[in-house]
């Protein structure tokens, strides 16, 4: 993030934050004191994260009253900025990296056997980053052959690794 | 005393079998291995040593789980350096220099210095173990509840006010969300669930390692991933084995951190990562170089290894006189102990004399072994910077997800992990270090525990909290970390040296 | 050349675990293929845990395949005991502690499950031990009673929270005496332990197996066994029993064991069955460990195993019920008035 924007994304941050600390501090109040049962009043559940929310809030502020020195409050959003951001190759790269890697993590994971998941998930990852759609196929076999590869021996080496030297269970 | 030196020159000589040393030296690799890879921790790996090396005889059975403590401890600093991850959370501090310096091209050097301050750490902790395992013991005893808490503050503190050297505000806001963190699910004086929502996966709490993994890790790949253009870092080895003048030249902040970092091993609970952020902190205070520290200073890089490594061996200080574990692999470490007949505890001086001066060994053992084995593997370790990274980001990821799911077995903690990776992506984008939000989760349980039970002791008084000793230096000491960040304070303390210099120059 | 030899201490380690697991043929017996998983549902290194790590080494031969401890603490062992639960019912899932806390997990509202579910295989009993830290002025347990009396609420009880065998200890005291104390709660029993050590609390009423080092080392003096018998503790002496202050006090052994869900597979049941006759009632591991802690070692399963541990479930869970701490009446789901 460019050092000028710094201001402004304190300033959102910061409304966060106070927004977060006091409605932990609320939900903290609400909870039960269990006077029924004549419990200890300072051992409370809602102490603790009582105080934290108070002291989030406080620190929000804080930091909100920097930004606005700073004069972070001057937002400044307009159509040009969003549709850089949104056509930018960061973002589409940003984008990538967490799609494949949420799909595997959350979605192949425990529904198929661990070490296709995984296998597949080396390929495609290094695929997708690597391959350039602009050349052609046979350029590029041997970088394909490669990946396959390279899938294979870690998807079966981590399986392997895990499953008999750590008896860890693997999902799926 | 000249017994001790003669129960360990036995212990140490019954050690001298081709068999156990064969032993020393797989136990050791596997635990930097195990230290290395992101989410496997110390904690883990002496776990399942534990179960596997039950059929054991009883000190051999220990030799190994020491040494896959000290291994592991080390293991971590690896990927701290090299990819900025720390393998186990007792490396965030390695990582502030130590990953600069790979980036610089130094990472041999980086790794050179890392061994030899984790050696040199342990050593200076074996020191301490085998001469003053009653003193330091009794000690552990003086903290209580108000201190725990302190300790616990003081922690988030200085952890925020390193990691973001710029802006600390940054830093004690992530500490604090962190501890907030620590709060969500079932705690554990009413069995009252906390900002569950209903649902149950919630119930059992946001697990500390797989949202560490998560932070440090998937929030990395992210971050090297979105960059079209990527530099390989060229990595020339010039010298892995450090100058001697190196370690002559720091041998104050490696004598001063192995020493804090013992006696912060000692303290029940409190562990590695702690002693590696303290003993960071008091470089960085006492170095010339003080405000180049993060990024990519030896001294800075040589406090916090050399710190979590003597940890270690303070670790097993109490563990041994009094039965109470400094720090959670140790809390393992002593479980195991049990398990094969060894009763150590107050009476372990009277009953297993012997028993205390073969751990000093075992210590040694370790220590040596992690030199050898982290000093000659260096060249083929460094390379993993020159792979590509749409090659190593894959095989990272799938190591993250399969350790933040070893620990509990639970699909769930993948979960955690990815949503901490996306938190600790934006975290970073806005100048907020991941670290004290990890020592956060690591300190809230602590804070909430011994903060209401300190206020039940004295029904409500805060009065304890600043007139018991320990706490009244923590309280002066966690203020000062504060107030030393806020210009007005620099130019108070500013004016009043100049004014008690101009007192004594009597203008 | 580096690498290679790293690989070379993986694979010959790998190895050694491969051969060191060669299975036993016997007929109808169950032959796991894969190691087998217990969850103990609390911290490593506490009472659970120790004599699981203890049974669990003594059970490998029979069964061919390592056993693998998962510790899984949080909310009283339930978080792990729902794993369990959860995980196939195929017997290579199980889990332990005290039989008690399983049983009234349902009755307290935290788990839909109770005794009927499972498959018991009990190892030792625990019983508790009143102690308090050595500068304290109580020299007997009458000492502290008066105290308790004439400080109600003041005097600080470590514990290892709700439902822990500590606290139902002091609840049953109360019961019979009507004390008040300032109940203190800490993440186990030997935090617990530590803490009336240090001297932050004044009385500790855990068990005897995890005050035994700290009694042996005169950390602490214990005053009264909650038994009607004295216990014979080694290197420390004679503790006295309750009964010689309250004389209608009325014990009951705590029970530890593993435990499986009762759908698994039937020769996953008499194999564990046929084991625990054969190996557990004779092992001498056991037995030592029994000896040093100040345990009884008290192997049983099955049906036998459920009418040793309902003595005390059932004081433990009207207890609860007596003092509002449940959900439903434990009538309801079959623990009947003691």
């Amino acid at each position: 993030m460019k050092e000028s924007n710094m201001p402004r994304a304190d300033f959102v941050t910061s409304m966060i934050l106070i927004a977060f600390g006091i409605s932990v501090l609320v939900l903290s109040l609400q909870m039960p004191r269990f006077e029924e049962h004549d419990v200890n009043p300072y051992s409370v559940p809602g102490i603790v994260p009582g105080f934290l929310g108070a002291v989030i809030a406080f620190l929000g502020v804080v930091l909100l009253i920097r930004s606005i020195l700073q004069k972070g409050y001057r937002l400044g959003i307009s159509g040009g900025t969003v549709k850089d951001f949104f056509s930018s190759e960061v973002t589409k790269r940003f984008a990538l990296t967490i799609a494949i890697s949420v799909i595997y993590a959350l979605v192949l994971l425990g529904r198929i056997s661990y070490p296709i998941a995984t296998g597949v998930y080396i390929f495609a990852f290094i695929f997708i980053f690597e391959y350039e759609w602009k050349k052609s196929f046979s350029d590029q076999l041997k970088k394909v052959l490669m990946a396959l590869v390279i899938s294979v021996i870690f998807s079966a080496a981590v399986t392997g690794v895990f499953r008999y030297l750590f008896l860890v269970n693997l999902p799926g | 005393m000249l017994e001790g030196l003669q129960m360990f020159v036995e212990g140490f000589i019954g050690f001298m079998r081709p068999k156990i040393i064969f032993d020393v030296l797989w136990a050791t690799q596997l635990g930097i291995i195990v230290g290395m890879l992101p989410g496997l921790t110390a904690t883990m790996g002496v776990a399942l040593m534990t179960t596997l090396t039950f059929k054991m005889e009883a000190s051999n059975a220990v030799l190994i789980l020491v040494c896959m403590y000290v291994g592991a401890i080390y293991g971590g600093s690896r990927s701290a350096i090299l990819l900025n991850i720390p393998g186990t959370p007792a490396n965030a501090a390695t990582a502030v220099d130590g990953y600069p310096l790979a980036k610089q091209g130094r990472a041999g050097r980086a790794i050179g210095i890392a061994t030899t301050g984790s050696f040199i750490g342990s050593v200076i902790g074996m020191l301490m173990l085998a001469f003053f395992t009653p003193i330091i013991g009794n000690f552990a005893l003086k903290i209580h509840s108000p201190e725990f808490t302190w300790l616990a503050i003081f922690g988030i503190v200085i952890c925020g006010n390193l990691t973001a050297p710029k802006d600390p505000l940054k830093g004690w806001i992530a500490g604090f969300a962190g501890l907030f963190v620590a709060m969500i699910g079932m705690e554990g004086m009413h069995a009252h669930i906390r900002f569950a929502f209903g649902t149950v996966a919630l119930s059992g709490g946001i697990a500390l390692l797989p949202a560490m993994v998560g932070a440090f890790g998937f929030a990395e790949i992210i971050t090297i991933m979105k960059h079209p253009k990527y530099e390989v870092v060229k990595t020339k080895i010039e010298r892995v084995i450090p100058k001697f003048s190196d370690i002559k030249r720091y041998f104050k902040t490696i004598v001063r951190s192995g020493v804090v970092g013992t006696f912060i091993g000692a303290i029940p609970g409190v562990g590695e990562d702690i002693a590696a952020w303290v003993s960071y902190d008091m470089a960085k205070r006492s170095s010339k170089e003080g405000d180049k520290f993060g990024t990519g200073v030896v001294e800075g890089l040589i406090a916090a290894e050399t710190g979590n490594n003597a940890c270690v061996a303070g670790a097993m200080i109490p563990v041994l006189s009094l039965a109470i574990p400094g720090s959670a692999p140790a809390a393992v470490l002593l479980a195991a102990m049990f398990i094969h007949g060894i009763r150590p505890g107050p009476l372990i001086m009277l009953e297993f004399p012997e028993f205390v001066f073969q751990v000093v060994a075992m210590v040694l053992l370790a220590s040596t072994a992690m030199l050898i084995l982290g000093l000659s593997m260096v060249r083929t370790l460094v390379k993993v910077l020159l792979v590509p990274r749409e090659k190593l980001m894959p095989i990272v990821f799938i190591l993250c997800v399969v350790g933040a799911f070893a620990i509990q077995q639970r699909i769930f903690d993948v979960g955690v992990m990815v949503v901490f990776g996306v938190i600790g992506y934006y975290m970073r984008e806005m100048d907020y270090p991941v670290a004290p939000l990890v020592l956060g989760i690591i300190l809230g349980k602590i804070l909430d525990d011994n903060l209401r039970r300190a206020l039940t002791l004295s029904d409500g008084s805060i009065i304890p909290f600043f007139t018991r000793p320990i706490c009244t230096v923590l309280a002066i000491i966690t203020l000062l970390t504060i107030f030393s960040r806020m210009k007005w304070f620099q130019k108070l303390t500013g004016s009043v040296r100049s004014g008690i210099k101009a007192v004594f120059k009597g203008k | 050349m580096e690498k290679k030899f790293t690989v070379l201490l993986i694979l010959l380690f790998a190895a050694s675990l491969l051969f060191a697991g060669g299975a036993k043929e016997e007929k109808g017996m169950w032959q796991p293929t894969k190691h087998i998983t217990v969850i103990v549902p609390w911290g490593a290194g506490g009472s659970t845990d120790q004599v699981t790590r203890v049974v669990a080494g003594e059970l490998e031969d029979g069964l061919g395949q390592k056993i693998v401890i998962v510790n899984q603490g949080g909310a009283s062992g339930s978080v792990g005991t729902k794993g369990c639960l959860d995980a196939p019912h195929d017997g290579y899932t199980w889990t332990a502690g005290a039989a008690a806390d399983l049983g009234a997990y349902k009755v307290r509202g935290l788990l839909e499950t109770t005794l009927d579910d499972w498959v018991l295989y009990l190892n030792v009993a625990n019983v508790s031990v009143i102690s308090v830290h050595p500068d304290t002025p109580y020299q007997d347990f009458g000492d502290l009673l008066d105290a308790f009396k004439a400080k109600p609420g003041q005097i600080p009880v470590a514990t290892a929270g709700q439902l822990s065998a500590g606290h139902n200890a002091m609840v049953a005291i109360q019961k019979y005496t009507g004390i008040k104390f300032k109940h203190m709660t800490y993440d186990g029993g030997n935090p617990a332990v530590v803490a009336t050590v240090a001297g932050e609390c004044e009385v500790v009423p855990q068990l005897a197996v995890e005050e035994a080092d700290m009694l042996a080392g005169g950390k602490l003096r214990a005053l009264a066994v909650l038994d009607d018998k004295p216990l014979e503790l080694k290197g420390y002496g004679t503790i006295p029993p309750v009964t010689k202050w309250i004389p209608d006090f009325k014990p009951a052994p705590n029970y530890f064991g593993i435990w499986v869900p009762k759908d698994v597979p039937k020769e996953v049941i008499d194999t564990f069955g046929k084991l625990w006759d054969d190996v557990i009632k004779t092992s001498q591991k056991l037995k030592d460990y029994a000896a040093e802690r100040g345990a009884v070692m008290d192997p049983a399963w099955g049906e036998e195993a459920k009418k040793k541990a309902m003595p005390y479930l059932q004081i433990i869970a009207w207890n609860l019920h007596e003092a509002g701490k449940t959900v439903i009446s434990p009538e309801e789901i079959g623990i009947p008035k003691p």
